[in-house]
């Protein structure tokens, strides 16, 4: 019966683990998430620097937090987000054309992100 | 490739930890849920190693979990016969004093040839000789034979026998093992004597077992 106890030790911790890399990664996605709404709305509303100054602080810190996403999203998809990301500052400024839809791309990488680690009935079956 | 490379050590590793968590079975033992339990590990084993954007806590949580669930499933049966029942079946009589139980036959999908098989592995060529042929809930057959047809026993022919110990091996490829030296009352005095009336030193014997009565069989290690 050790192992039966070390079994359900072992099954707790598990839980816990998959607990908070889920809570993690929420937390991250809806501040990341966040940053850039702030951001989209400050350069749409004239204040170009304020968003500027908004992306490089978030993009800092996503970068600083990407190694640790790496332990529990599939590459691909860290990947994806990541050149999003990437381009935001760019086109930001340059004023480029595609800046609305670059941030609605990265918006809806995050929500996917997010809605991918929140247990459904769709996502489970 | 590097990353390759350490994941398959540490994957390797974690699975050895998995499989002694599951315990002692060989193959042919395993319940069915223990077997799926295997397959799966030894699959999903590969994934991170196969594919480096997949991250190792994907590989290694299942694992974990899936061991985790049986050990404790197989916990829960031993408790609770009901459960045992349902999860790993019960065995089931298919040969009942020299007869088929076709019906029987039917509902586990087993062939002639298969219960043949089977009776000829025991070394049961007539199934009338049967007393018992039982289905295990691992899907192998266990064979009594009806009593006349049994293999002659010490018991049956009035011979009785002093129980002995197997012989222990004392030196396995040139390393004394310690613990098995009280087994057979000896101690490294003992083996010391033996080897320099052979003229070896401990690392020049492969195998050297010992019995109770003192009985030896040594075995030189080849250059």
């Amino acid at each position: 019966m050790q192992r039966v106890k070390l079994c359900i030790v072992l099954l707790s911790l598990t839980f816990l683990a998959s607990l908070s890399g889920m809570f993690f990664i929420t937390y991250h996605c809806n501040e990341l998430s966040g940053d850039i709404t702030k951001a989209r709305d400050a350069y749409y509303s004239g204040d170009k620097e304020t968003a500027l100054a908004i992306m490089e602080t978030a993009v800092s810190e996503w970068n600083r937090d990407c190694r640790a996403f790496s332990c529990f999203v599939k590459g691909e998809k860290l990947m994806e987000l990541n050149s999003s990301v990437s381009r935001l500052i760019p086109f930001m400024e340059s004023d480029n054309d595609e800046l609305s839809a670059e941030f609605m791309t990265t918006l809806s990488h995050l929500e996917l992100m997010h809605e991918a680690e929140i247990p459904h009935i769709y996502n489970i079956f | 490739m590097l990353i390759v490379f350490l994941r398959a050590i540490v994957l390797y590793i974690f699975v050895i930890f998995a499989i002694r968590l599951m315990g002692k079975r060989q193959i042919g033992e395993l319940q069915p849920s223990e077997l799926v339990v295997t397959i799966l590990v030894s699959n999903i084993a590969t994934l991170p190693i196969e594919d480096t954007s997949i991250p190792m806590s994907l590989g290694i949580l299942p694992i974990l979990i899936l061991v985790c669930l049986d050990v404790i499933m197989s916990g829960a049966t031993l408790k609770f016969r009901r459960l045992r029942s349902i999860i790993s079946g019960n065995p089931k009589i298919i040969i009942r004093d020299g007869v088929l139980d076709q019906k029987q036959m039917k509902i586990l999908r087993f062939s002639l040839d298969d219960i043949m098989e089977a009776l000829h592995q025991d070394g049961v060529f007539d199934i009338s000789e049967v007393q018992f042929a039982i289905v295990e809930t691992t899907g192998k057959i266990s064979v009594y034979q009806k009593p006349e047809y049994q293999p002659l026993t010490n018991g049956d022919a009035g011979v009785t026998k002093k129980a002995k110990n197997p012989p222990a091996i004392i030196i396995n490829d040139g390393i004394v093992i310690d613990d098995a030296l009280p087994s057979v009352k000896i101690n490294r005095g003992w083996i010391d004597k033996l080897l320099s009336r052979k003229g070896l030193s401990v690392r020049d014997v492969f195998l050297l077992t010992v019995s109770e009565d003192l009985s030896y069989n040594l075995i030189k290690k080849e250059r």
